[in-house]
């Protein structure tokens, strides 16, 4: 047979063939474009803190926990960035001089602001425009002459403004320093290791259901196909050229399906773009994409895997031309299939309990080993689901159920399989939260409201002397400890007096000559409104650049919260992707279902059985199972949290009431949305389609 | 009569399966329906059966008009009143034959126990003993095809419809299967009408009605 | 000597006749163009059921050859000729073995006279239909496999007549063709 022939028969066949071919295709698409954002999202997160990197080079000379910047230029810079608030929002304040003719510029520039110029980002330009100018124009002396491309902005909301300065002006600047180079990505450790671990464990969670989704989608067009091969084999087709006849057909549907993928992930990067609001921004829809190579690989790779399913599907087939359709059953599967998993849940509580703290890289193996183990025990499940209810349940749809699920466990989980581990993957997120505990800051001390706190990192008294009343209050560092009159200070902060002996590191009362030390914090109070906060905040930015300006309309630690708050928002769509995969595996699965009990079906209902026990029956089937190993993932989901929790220093909680319900909502979004193929079973059971002869 | 169709007409599309034809079926009775492939006599039993509502005819049950039902009342007779047993494919892959047979009975809302008896009891008196916890997959084609008739009489129905039972059975098979049919039927008083193209077939009934192009012919009587 | 009766032979002579009339020896050369080959005849056998045909008054001599000797006489079919053939036609026979000779006959005499064929194979069909009805009942009350057998055995003929009669009667129009076509040599 040459492949013309083969591929002649490929595309020939009627509405059947048709309808088949086309429900390949769209699983195939549904499949490759939830791979392709799943596989963007890591690279759309990160790619934000890669943009402005730059913002750290400083504080990265200062300190000695994170690699300096890389050297770029002979000339240096002098450099300085400061969070600033607007309002409540981050912004960022950063002040260049240049050390020589060709000084390091950072991305999205295409030259440092000279003395008098200032670089601004597009939302810090508008804000400039519609602020009054001594709240915030002042802050930045000079014009605005030059914009900060994305390339360096996280978003386009983002605040930033680059302030140029001459040599002299930055050097007496405290935490100013000499750069020659700016990170063009984010260095390791701190928030990034964090963000990364969590993104890789993620994906890999949500990788997998999509890879078993396109399993599913394959294998039920499969089963179809199996009669009209047998026929070939009977005819005298060899083994090689029905496999090349089912691969070419499976073939051509998976790649049209890969096109449709790829249509459906621009649309989709795009929506999420538009919608989905991470750390103050939308992500522009280039951030959300996938480098070239990954884009070919899932598009060439999605078909490949298609066509290897039905290869591997075949084999039943291959057995024997006369078979038309499956005679023998494959053995139930037993207890023994809980091993892996048993044995994976021990291996990371041992590993937890142990202590062996460094296992972020063997996270995101054991959660595939967690996935693995999940994938074997799930049919033994069913099974025994299914031997209870028919044990238990009355009804006769209800046993008819049991019985279909007990007849092939394996294809009834396959269908269920993405919902089952999408609750586990939710119960584990939400379980070990990755929160670190209640904020550093004591409640007990907040500030004021209205009280404008600015940490200068210690300077001689002079330089704040423009800033100090008889109403702010001054916190000094004599050299061991902080300074400062209990009862001033209860005037802009919630504290109780005397100051409390029992804490080493704690304030005490000045005594004589307290006026020369350093100046640490000074708190100054005004009426509370932005107006009068901003006009204080310019006021010190141009005093002493380098302070650190918090009212109580800041959060204390706003990156770190942000950061688990953002993530808790990408959980959200992983969440709203997962429930898609659920929905349509289910869907699959009851299509399946449907297609191989069709005459059996008609003919019952031919007989007088009425449509809605059929339909019930199918309902049954799809939602015992879901339940079941849904209930089952979600178990396994918090005993691998606390496994993973033990050991590291991150708290296991029990996932919040939102995670719950969002499981909840999902596994009934996933069987409202399977239950939309329930027509079908009227439709494809009507007496008069079925040929009698 | 207990079921009678009279000026049966049915097209699909545009072909017309049923041009007129009509059948009668007396209490207790046996009628084979012969014809040649298309000539519609599968179409026939589907009208009176109340599978198929005719495009114009009548179909009567007892005393009753049946042809204008809705389709929900249709589908209640069909689990009542009337028994179907078909060519193949018709036992439900993942039960054992004992509850396949047991199936009207079950969803008539009968207990499990009472329905699986009663299922065992007909599966012995079609000598289908020890074959209760097997699959359909399992069972030869006559076996299947009993199992099949096993079902149809389980809820002692009135009228037992069979479209080329013993189609894919061998000789010897099928005497078995229609053998039993006409002596079960015989036993119960139920009525049967067996469609066929085979004489050897419709040699087993009463009467026989030919069909030819969706009309039939003056019946062949018995002696 | 074959099993079959002269009655068929006669039969067919007189459904020849019907036709035109005819010598004694283009009777028996017509007879072999179309029947030779399911039943075979003597001269004989010929000149014998001319001549039981003629006494029974079923057909007349209307004229006579020069020369001596049967084959000389011209025969003609008489008005009760017409209707016994007629009758014989449409009566079905009794199923039974070796039908085969008498059903052919009768389909292609039927063809050649124009009288419906069809109907003549559906009342056939309905009386081996019947008969095998009757059949089935005595082998359900047979009460040894042996007589079960026996029973079985004329089952399947009948049934194998029947499967004849069904073929036969869906290529009539072909038949009819080929039947007259030779009708018009002969």
């Amino acid at each position: 047979m040459n492949p013309l022939l083969g591929l002649r028969l490929a595309v020939s066949g009627g509405r059947e063939q048709l309808l088949r071919r086309a429900f390949t295709a769209t699983g195939v698409g549904v499949g490759a474009a939830l791979l392709l954002l799943a596989v963007s999202a890591p690279g759309a997160a990160l790619g934000r803190s890669d943009r402005i990197a730059w913002q750290d080079a400083a504080t990265a000379v200062v300190s000695a926990e994170t690699p300096d910047p890389p050297i770029e230029k002979a000339d240096g810079a002098l450099f300085l960035a400061v969070s600033d608030y607007s309002d409540g929002n981050p912004m960022t304040r950063a002040y260049v001089a240049a050390l020589g003719v060709d000084p390091p510029v950072p991305p999205g520039l295409d030259r440092l602001p000279g003395p008098g110029e200032v670089a601004v980002s597009p939302a810090m330009r508008d804000l400039l425009a519609a602020t009054p100018d001594d709240e915030l124009d002042n802050r930045f002396p000079g014009r605005a002459t030059l914009t900060i491309g994305r390339a360096g902005l996280a978003h386009q909301n983002e605040l930033v403004a680059i302030v140029g300065r001459t040599p002299d002006e930055l050097r007496g600047v405290r935490s100013v320093a000499e750069v020659h180079g700016f990170y063009r990505a984010a260095p390791q450790g701190g928030i990034r290791y964090l963000q990364a671990a969590g993104l890789g464990t993620g994906s890999v969670v949500v990788l997998l259901p999509v890879l078993v989704f396109l399993v599913i989608v394959t294998r039920v067009a499969a089963g179809q196909q199996e009669r009209r091969l047998a026929m070939l084999r009977l005819v005298g087709a060899t083994r090689a050229q029905t496999a090349l006849v089912a691969a070419t057909e499976t073939g051509l549907a998976a790649v049209a399906g890969a096109a449709l993928g790829w249509v459906g992930y621009e649309l989709g990067r795009r929506v999420l773009a538009a919608t989905v609001v991470f750390q103050g921004g939308h992500f522009w829809a280039e951030d959300v994409a996938v480098p070239g190579w990954a884009l070919a690989a899932v598009l060439a790779g999605v078909p490949v895997l298609a066509i290897l399913t039905t290869l591997a599907s075949l084999r039943s087939v291959q057995v024997s031309p006369l078979a038309v359709g499956r005679r023998g059953r494959r053995p139930a599967p037993t207890a023994w299939t809980a091993l892996p998993l048993g044995a994976g849940l021990a291996a990371q509580l041992a590993l937890g309990l142990s202590g062996a703290g460094g296992t972020g890289q063997l996270r995101p193996i054991l959660a595939v080993l967690q996935v693995v183990g999940v994938a074997l025990v799930g049919p033994w499940l069913c099974l025994l689901a299914a031997r209870a209810v028919a044990r238990l349940s009355r009804r006769a749809s209800a046993l008819i159920a049991a019985r279909r699920i007990a007849y092939d466990p394996r294809a009834t989980f396959r269908a269920v399989g993405v919902v089952a581990l999408a609750a586990m993957a939710a119960t584990y997120l939400g379980s070990t939260a990755d929160r670190p505990g209640p904020p550093a800051q004591n409640e007990d001390q907040r500030l004021r409201p209205g009280v404008v706190q600015i940490n200068t990192g210690g300077v001689a008294a002079e330089r704040v002397a423009p800033l100090l009343s008889a109403e702010t209050v001054t916190e000094r560092w004599d050299g061991s400890a902080f300074v400062v009159s209990c009862i001033e200070l209860r005037r802009v902060r919630h504290v109780t007096c005397p100051h409390p002996t029992a804490d080493p590191g704690g304030p005490v009362e000045p005594g004589l000559g307290a006026e020369r030390f350093t100046v640490l914090q000074v708190y100054v109070p005004t009426d509370g409104s932005l107006a009068a906060e901003n006009r204080v905040r310019t006021r010190t930015a141009n005093l002493v650049p380098n302070a650190i300006i918090n009212t109580d309309r800041d959060p204390v630690d706003y990156h770190l919260e942000q950061t688990f708050a953002d993530f808790d928002r990408l959980g959200g769509v992983a969440a709203l992707f997962v429930i898609i995969l659920g929905a349509c595996g289910l869907t699959a699965g009851v299509i399946a279902g449907l297609a191989e009990r069709r005459r059996p079906f008609a003919l019952l209902r031919a007989s007088g059985v009425r449509l809605g026990e059929l339909r019930m029956v199918v309902l049954v089937e799809t939602a015992v199972t879901m339940l079941v190993t849904s209930a089952v993932g979600s178990a396994l989901g918090l005993v691998a949290g606390y496994a993973a929790t033990r050991g590291t220093d991150r708290m296991w909680t029990w996932p919040g009431l939102p995670v719950l319900a969002v499981i909840g909502a999902g596994m009934l979004a996933a069987l409202a949305f399977a239950a939309f193929a329930l027509p079908l079973v009227g439709l494809a059971t009507r007496p008069d389609t079925v040929r009698y002869e | 009569m207990v079921l009678t169709g009279r000026d049966l007409h049915k097209s699909f599309g545009t072909s017309y399966a049923l041009r007129g034809a009509g059948v009668a079926l007396a209490k207790g009775e046996i009628v084979a329906v012969m014809g040649p492939s298309g000539s519609g006599k599968s179409t026939l039993l589907h009208c009176v059966a109340g599978i198929l509502r005719p495009d114009s005819g009548e179909v009567h049950f007892a005393g009753r008009r049946i042809d204008d039902l809705p389709d929900r009342d249709r589908v209640q007779l069909r689990r009542t009143a009337f028994g179907f047993v078909f060519q193949f494919g018709q036992l439900v892959p993942e039960l054992p034959a004992v509850e396949n047979v047991a199936l009207p009975l079950l969803l008539g809302g009968r207990r499990r126990r009472d329905a699986l008896a009663a299922a065992s009891g007909w599966m012995r008196r079609l000598g289908l003993d020890g074959l209760d916890r097997r699959m359909p997959g399992e069972l030869s084609g006559g076996e299947s095809q009993r199992v099949a008739l096993a079902r149809a009489l389980v809820a002692g129905p009135a009228v037992v419809f069979a479209d080329e039972p013993t189609g894919a059975l061998d000789s010897v098979a099928a005497d078995q299967v229609l053998e039993l049919l006409v002596a079960a039927a015989h036993e119960q008083g139920t009525s049967v009408l067996l469609v066929t193209h085979e004489a050897r077939v419709a040699a087993f009934a009463d009467r026989t009605v030919l069909v030819r192009d969706g009309l039939d012919s003056a019946p062949v009587g018995a002696r | 000597m074959s099993i079959v009766t002269p009655v068929t032979v006669s039969y067919a002579l007189l459904g020849l006749l019907e036709n035109s009339t005819r010598h004694g020896y283009d009777l028996k050369q017509s007879y072999d163009r179309r029947f030779g080959g399911v039943k075979p005849v003597r001269f004989g056998q010929v000149y014998r059921a001319l001549a039981q045909l003629t006494r029974d008054g079923l057909i007349e001599v209307v004229g006579v050859e020069a020369g001596a000797g049967p084959d000389r006489k011209r025969y003609a079919i008489t008005d009760e000729g017409v209707t016994d053939l007629g009758a014989w036609l449409g009566e079905p026979e009794e199923p039974q073995p070796l039908l085969q000779p008498v059903l052919f006959t009768k389909v292609v005499l039927a063809l050649l006279s124009g009288r419906p064929a069809d109907r003549f194979l559906d009342a056939q069909r309905a009386t081996h239909l019947a008969a095998m009805a009757e059949l089935t009942r005595a082998r359900r009350a047979a009460t040894t496999t042996q007589a079960a057998i026996l029973a079985d055995y004329q089952l399947f003929h009948v049934e194998a007549d029947l499967r004849w009669i069904d073929h036969t009667a869906a290529r009539l129009t072909t038949l009819a063709e080929e039947v007259r076509d030779g009708a018009d040599r002969s």
